[in-house]
């Protein structure tokens, strides 16, 4: 079903987004002046970024059945879930991202007559609380190697793939093909919009170098493969590719971006850096426009991971 | 509803994602032998979640450190962390138990069954997958420490 023409869609979606963005950033340095650089800075621009994102849905038609009233609620309980599991109260977030994991699935049975698209939302839903979980079973010694990067991502990964495969949902629906434009385009847009994001993010950021070792190859290699496969695809799969493509099957295509890039800004919470969590929306949506442009996962892949290695590739550098 | 997925799915789907887990999990031990030095020093976040221990109490925002005054005072995150990992790990078990029983219960082999208990059957199956690899995780950690 298409819910608008292509032509109103940007024009919609620029509007909200940059809407959202200014509001946040300056609510953000007005906070600034009451709280400093405190944990309630973080909390109370958290707070007004959801309030404001949610309420330009609202104020734009968003609305409809029980999907959409839940919607809301998943926004919310993603934002209590990122603040508690990022303070001394983790405990309480972690409680919270059990409750999403199980109830959003149980949602998704309950709702089952509002359509298939719907339902997979919910469950994916469910799923994004999953990568919080997946940390529980290590040893504490063990989240602080180089090697639990991957083997956080590689069970996202296990997640998403049993999900696929038990719902057969096939791999072309997420975005997995060649898509509408040439492949040495998709893959050099996405380069250009990452190094440029990259640029963009490293001042909100200055995050550490990564250091695994004194060889420069080694560094280099697990870099590339880390930020490309390991952050970049696994989390476009999960958040355009599943979320954000079946969104677009009940409500407008503007309101899917908006929404998906909300939710993947709040699971940016734990950087403790409220700009990031507004630069993470506007990643999310020029991700998100790029997957609809070009029908494929290859260019937001490609934006996603450049964009990160550009990020530490600075913080190597400067 | 049925899925509207059952129809366009094609013989070589599980062998696609069958083959997209392999590269991660190949990747994955790739990069393990990779990182000779264990120690963490860079990347502070999965997903946007902050790992653990030193690298949170030293996150800072512009410069100046968030966490670690207002909130922390003098309490450890690493210890924090410690506790939630072992209540997380307790949760885990006693899920993947308690999703496991229903599953077998709710059967569709002992009987008819109601639809809602049939959808929530479809919809818990592949949270007990991971569920259960998690518990795996656990167990497989517990007798690594035992052994250690």
């Amino acid at each position: 079903m298409d819910f608008d023409t292509f032509r109103s869609f940007p024009k919609d979606l620029a509007l909200s987004s940059s809407l959202l963005i200014i509001a946040s950033i300056a609510s953000y340095f007005i906070l600034l002046i009451f709280f400093n650089y405190t944990y309630e800075l973080l909390l109370s621009s958290n707070i007004i970024f959801v309030i404001l994102g949610l309420s330009m849905l609202a104020l734009r038609g968003f609305r409809g059945n029980a999907i959409f009233r839940l919607l809301y609620i998943i926004a919310i309980l993603s934002l209590s879930e990122e603040v508690l599991l990022n303070s001394a109260f983790a405990w309480y977030g972690l409680a919270l991202a059990f409750l999403g994991f199980v109830l959003l699935p149980l949602s998704g049975a309950i709702f089952e007559s509002e359509g298939e698209e719907a339902r997979v939302v919910l469950e994916v839903c469910g799923l994004l609380f999953a990568t919080r979980i997946v940390f529980s079973p290590f040893p504490i010694n063990l989240l602080m190697s180089a090697s639990i990067l991957p083997a956080i991502y590689t069970l996202v990964m296990m997640g998403i793939v049993f999900y696929l495969w038990f719902r057969r949902i096939p791999l072309t629906r997420v975005g997995f093909k060649r898509g509408l434009i040439r492949l040495p385009f998709q893959i050099l847009a996405g380069i250009f919009i990452g190094a440029v994001l990259g640029l963009m993010e490293y001042p909100i950021l200055r995050p550490q170098p990564v250091d695994i070792g004194p060889n420069m190859l080694h560094n280099a290699l697990y870099l590339i493969i880390t930020m490309m496969v390991f952050v970049g695809l696994t989390e476009e799969l999960l958040f355009r590719g599943l979320l954000q493509n079946h969104m677009q099957g009940f409500m407008p295509r503007w309101q899917a971006v908006h929404l998906t890039s909300l939710i993947f800004a709040l699971f940016h919470i734990g950087w403790l850096n409220p700009l990031e969590v507004v630069f993470a929306y506007g990643a999310g949506v020029v991700f998100g426009y790029m997957l609809i442009k070009t029908d494929s996962l290859i260019a937001p892949t490609f934006a996603h991971g450049f964009g990160n290695i550009m990020l530490y590739t600075l913080a190597q550098i400067l | 509803m049925k899925n509207v997925y059952c129809k366009k799915a094609k013989l070589s789907h599980s062998k696609s994602l069958l083959l997209l887990l392999s590269t991660y999990v190949s990747l994955a031990l790739f990069t393990s032998l990779l990182a000779v030095n264990p120690t963490f020093y860079g990347l502070s976040t999965i997903l946007g979640t902050t790992v653990l221990g030193t690298t949170v109490l030293g996150t800072t925002v512009l410069g100046t450190t968030v966490l670690g005054t207002t909130v922390m005072g003098t309490t450890s995150l690493v210890g924090v962390y410690g506790e939630v990992l072992f209540s997380g790990q307790l949760a885990i078990s006693l899920l993947a138990i308690g999703i496991l029983t229903y599953l077998e219960l709710s059967d569709p082999s002992y009987g008819k069954t109601k639809r809602l208990v049939e959808e929530l059957r479809r919809s818990w199956l592949p949270l007990s997958a991971i569920l259960v690899i998690l518990f795996m995780l656990i167990v497989a950690f517990r007798i690594w420490a035992i052994i250690a």
